[in-house]
């Protein structure tokens, strides 16, 4: 197996660690909500898997079972399988932090992208800034990750934050609906509402995973700075009192506030993390709350 | 404006850093964030005042300039040229003779002198200065010109008092001395009179403000006169001289004057070494005087020390000291076979203690105050006083070159001045028997007969002699009242004490003693204070000056014990009665202590500078500046 810097052996691990807890979550609750749209058989066999309790009895694979005393079932071609989409913000913004808010959105993507290849999801990487750019097709197979994992390393960056184009752009990229995972930290001018009913209104299960640096929620600076946006170059002078942080922790508080209801209101799936916090506990911490994979 | 401190103003410098660091300031720190939207959200309000903003960076530049320029200024120390015409050197002499120690202005006339004195300088500008001077007899610098007060008032409180007559003179010719180009000099007398300085001043000129830089005007003094009252009676004499009858005698002179307005009577007790031996009563009219003299009060001498037992406004004037010196008896020896008329009159000398020899038994080795060689003269006379009448031709051993006898002798010629012919006329003696003699050089030839001397005095190294060149028996100078006189001149000139100092003196004066005759190096003076001052004599003369205080002054060497009454004594002194004088203003000088600073200019721009610091802490408080 090729390891990259990002990802290495013990990340690997991880990812499997997140598998198993994950497949033990979904066990129990898939089930009983995962829906299929998709009416009529296939004959085109697919894979086997476990049998559950509840599947149906019609597709279990008896010789398997009178062999080997073990119940599998069979999957056929058009059996339900999820397309999760990621889109990883790759704007100049997710360069800040230590460690960088792109090496933590690379990670956390590889872990939604690896449970859900070992669930036989499909999945496609969509990296954007103001626009999306080129994907990762679609692809299904737990052996496929290491082609996520090399597509994320190679993955550059650079431009601004345009939240609605890039989603726009996704949208008519993009034929087939599913489970949209937004990885990013949101800082768009023209804020978010639009960008997310983009996706909302064209029927994507929508899961935002908001990153932000602990810097970026209280700066510790005071005195006098020429402040510099990483994405748009552009330059303010300011005189930073203790007064001014106060009022700038009010503001992003708010921004939090007003994105985590609009997401509320309109049942958007919203995780925030610092990019501090683990991001394998990040993980299992959707997990656990019943986030996305449903 | 000016100022007195120039290199301060190199203080303006700092303003080259403060600007560099302004400067550098305006380089602000450039730091990435990853969005400029919650920062712009919240300078939003802001940003419709970006030039107020940059005012503000100004606005603290500028705080920082003059808070630095204030304190540049206050380091050169300013003036205005207002302030230095009206700086001043301000001369304060402050009288503490014996009449300042009167009680009519309580505790004392000098205490209230010197309470006026600390107001004084309690109102001086800040760019004022003053000096102290004490004086009672002389003028004494008690401290230099200086502005700092509390010196001053130090100096001013450690002014004593001192039983000294006043004599202000010297003190206001010192003030007068002092003049400034630049500075006007005031000049201020702090006494109880100054009629003393009125009569002297005459060359003063008129009295009156001297505008300053007016050369020609006559520099103004003026007095603030303490004291109102005089009800004083003192002793203003008491000395001992020799008596006009015998020279070897003493009297003793008292006098006490009332210098109140009323009637006084009071009693004089006076004391020999302690012991009271009369008390006299007086009953003094006002401004009478009385005086009273004392003879043969007592051979073996003493300290004699008068004192009125009135209470007064001056006690300091009501006790008086004398010395009474020691009669000497004056050992004689007369070497004659027979001479009645000198026996006489050497025997009524009382003090004269006379021993007659014939010329066979004079033994030279003998020592007498004097001898007298009548008509003879021996081979071996030995060293001392001798008076020689008129020896032998023959005489073995005779010092001087007698020649021929003179005939038809008068005297033609008399020495005037001389102390042996006193008293005496000796131009219509008629002398019968004389010789030529040649007077030894040097010799002082008292009378003689056109050239030839006929009585001279010589004094050489191992004796001094009076020579009779004329046979006084054969004379009828015998039978003159001259001849006693000459006589007794004789013993007195002879045995005149040296090396004894005057018995009396006024306080203030110096003790000066002759020790000519004295081989002591070094001498002990013990005053009334009763601390030995030890002082080296400085050829034939020993000088002493600390007499300020009344009372008995011992002087004591390794072979003279001597004692010097020092008394105030002085009827100028004794007479309290305050005298404001005219000699250029009474009264301290006009607008002194008025002024609009109080301070020095450096000490408002300091004040200035800490207020604006203050301002500018709490306009960044309020973030009005930045």
């Amino acid at each position: 197996m090729p390891e990259g810097i990002l990802f290495d052996s013990e990340f690997l691990k991880k990812l499997e660690y997140l598998y198993i807890v994950a497949k033990k979550v979904i066990t129990g609750r898939v089930k009983a909500e995962r829906r299929s749209r998709k009416h009529g058989s296939s004959v085109e066999f697919a894979d086997f898997r476990q049998y559950t309790p509840g599947d149906d009895f019609r597709y279990l694979d008896w010789n398997i079972y009178a062999r080997l005393d073990e119940l599998l079932l069979k999957l056929f071609e058009e059996e339900e399988d999820l397309h999760i989409y990621v889109l990883i913000d790759v704007s100049r913004s997710m360069l800040y932090g230590d460690p960088r808010k792109l090496d933590y959105a690379k990670k956390v993507a590889a872990a939604v992208a690896y449970v859900g290849l070992s669930n036989l999801d499909r999945v496609s990487i969509i990296p954007f800034s103001e626009e999306a750019h080129d994907r990762l097709p679609m692809t299904r197979g737990k052996g496929k990750i290491f082609t996520f994992l090399e597509f994320l390393e190679r993955l550059g960056n650079g431009g601004e934050t345009h939240l609605e184009h890039s989603f726009k752009t996704f949208v008519h990229q993009t034929k087939r609906r599913g489970v949209a995972v937004v990885i990013s930290d949101l800082f768009d001018p023209e804020r978010f509402e639009r960008a997310l009913n983009v996706l909302k209104y064209q029927k994507y299960d929508l899961y935002v995973i908001h990153l932000i640096d602990e810097k970026e929620a209280a700066p510790d600076l005071l005195g006098d700075y020429r402040l510099e946006d990483m994405e748009t170059r552009r330059t303010r002078q300011v005189t930073i009192s203790e007064q001014t942080l106060k009022k700038y922790r009010a503001a992003f508080d708010g921004y939090l506030t007003d994105l985590e209801r609009y997401c509320k209101q309109r049942e958007i799936g919203y995780i925030r993390t610092f990019t501090s916090f683990p991001f394998d506990e990040l993980i299992l911490k959707v997990f656990r709350s019943g986030g996305f994979l449903k | 404006m000016s100022f007195l401190s120039p290199i301060g103003l190199w203080a303006f410098a700092f303003g080259v850093p403060i600007i560099v660091l302004f400067i550098l300031k305006l380089r602000l720190r450039r730091y990435q964030v990853p969005t400029l939207m919650f920062w712009n959200l919240v300078l939003r309000e802001k940003e419709s005042t970006a030039l107020f903003q940059r005012l503000k960076q100004w606005l603290a530049l500028l705080l920082a300039l003059l808070f630095m320029a204030l304190l540049a200024l206050a380091l050169g120390r300013p003036q205005l040229a207002f302030m230095e015409k009206r700086a001043r050197d301000v001369v304060l002499i402050i009288d503490n003779s014996a009449s300042m120690n009167a009680t009519d202005a309580a505790p004392s006339r000098l205490e209230a002198a010197k309470a006026k004195a600390g107001d004084l300088v309690r109102r001086l500008r800040y760019n004022d200065r003053m000096m102290v001077v004490s004086c009672s007899n002389r003028p004494v610098v008690e401290i230099p010109f200086t502005g700092h007060h509390r010196s001053l008032l130090e100096a001013i409180e450690g002014i004593e008092p001192t039983e000294v007559p006043t004599d202000l003179q010297g003190a206001v010719e010192l003030a007068r001395s002092f003049t400034h180009p630049r500075r006007r000099v005031e000049r201020i007398v702090i006494t109880d009179g100054t009629a003393l300085l009125e009569k002297r001043d005459d060359a003063a000129g008129e009295a009156g403000d001297a505008p300053l830089g007016d050369e020609t005007a006559p520099p103004n003094v003026h007095a603030i006169v303490i004291g109102a009252g005089h009800d004083n009676v003192g002793i203003v004499t008491l000395s001992v001289r020799q008596s006009l009858l015998s020279s070897l005698d003493y009297e003793v002179l008292l006098a006490v004057k009332n210098f109140s307005d009323e009637a006084r009577q009071f009693n004089v007790d006076l004391s020999l070494d302690g012991e009271l031996f009369d008390s006299i009563p007086f009953t003094l009219e006002p401004g009478e005087l009385k005086r009273k003299v004392y003879e043969n009060i007592s051979d073996r001498g003493g300290r004699i020390t008068a004192e009125i037992d009135a209470a007064d406004e001056l006690a300091a004037d009501n006790v008086a000291y004398t010395v009474l010196p020691e009669k000497q008896p004056v050992r004689v020896r007369l070497v004659t076979d027979g001479n009645l008329f000198l026996e006489e009159a050497l025997a009524n000398e009382t003090s004269v203690l006379l021993t007659t020899v014939a010329p066979e038994e004079y033994d030279a080795a003998e020592r007498f105050d004097l001898t007298v060689f009548d008509r003879c003269y021996p081979a071996e006379a030995g060293a001392g006083n001798f008076v020689v009448i008129y020896p032998p031709r023959d005489a073995e051993e005779l010092p001087w070159h007698i020649g021929e006898a003179l005939e038809e002798v008068i005297v033609t010629e008399v020495a005037e001045g001389s102390p042996l012919l006193a008293y005496v006329e000796l131009e219509q003696v008629l002398i019968g028997e004389a010789y030529e003699v040649e007077a030894p050089a040097g010799a002082e030839v008292l009378v003689s007969s056109f050239e030839h001397p006929l009585l001279f005095l010589e004094q050489t190294a191992r004796r001094t002699v009076l020579f009779f060149a004329f046979n006084v028996n054969r004379s009828d100078l015998p039978l003159r009242v001259a001849f006693p006189v000459i006589i007794a001149n004789s013993i007195t000139w002879f045995t005149q004490p040296k090396g004894m100092p005057d018995t009396s003196l006024q306080t203030g004066r110096q003790l000066r003693l002759d020790v000519a005759e004295i081989a002591d190096r070094e001498f002990t003076i013990t005053g009334p204070s009763g601390e030995p001052v030890r002082i080296r004599r400085e050829g034939d003369t020993v000088a002493f000056g600390a007499t300020e205080r009344a009372g008995f002054y011992e002087v004591k060497g390794e072979t003279l014990d001597a004692v010097v009454a020092v008394s105030l004594a002085s009827e100028s002194e004794s007479d309290i009665e305050p005298k404001p004088g005219d000699i250029g203003g009474a009264g301290e000088p006009g607008g002194f202590g008025a002024s609009t600073l109080h301070f020095p200019l450096w000490y408002y721009l300091v004040l200035l500078a800490v207020l604006l610091s203050v301002a500018e802490w709490a306009m960044y408080q309020r973030r009005i500046v930045q």
